[in-house]
């Protein structure tokens, strides 16, 4: 459980209800780190649209460093994410 | 990212614009950690 309250698929209106809509279409699921930015919908809106320009689209690195880049960050923040 | 690891990056091939994005992947990702972590995400 994150530390937060977290606002739900369920509880979800307006500009969230769009950014979780937009999320389960892309990923077919919300996920937890989208879910723990939700009291704010605006931030995390921008925030994800980062992520999928930089790491979704086409540009200097292919996916494939993108994506293991990601991953020893990750690990030695020893994150999930 | 410091001038050591961009100088290195370039000796192996890498050109600017590579460099560019590793370095905002990297950082991208630091900064999503420390919010996963400092609001206790579950997860993977």
């Amino acid at each position: 459980m994150a530390w937060i309250d977290l606002i739900r698929e369920s509880e979800a209106t307006g500009s969230l209800a769009k950014l979780y809509q937009t999320a389960r279409d892309r990923a077919g699921y919300i996920a937890q780190i989208i879910q723990v930015m939700s009291r704010d919908a605006d931030v995390a809106a921008e925030s994800i649209r980062f992520y999928v320009r930089l790491m979704k689209s086409p540009n200097a690195l292919n996916a494939a460093r993108r994506e293991l880049l990601a991953a020893v960050v990750s690990n030695v923040n020893d994150c999930y994410y | 990212m410091t001038k050591s690891h961009v100088e290195t990056l370039q000796s192996h091939g890498f050109d600017d614009d590579q460099i560019t994005i590793a370095t905002q992947v990297i950082s991208y990702f630091n900064y999503i950690n420390r919010v996963a972590d400092g609001l206790g995400v579950d997860p993977m």
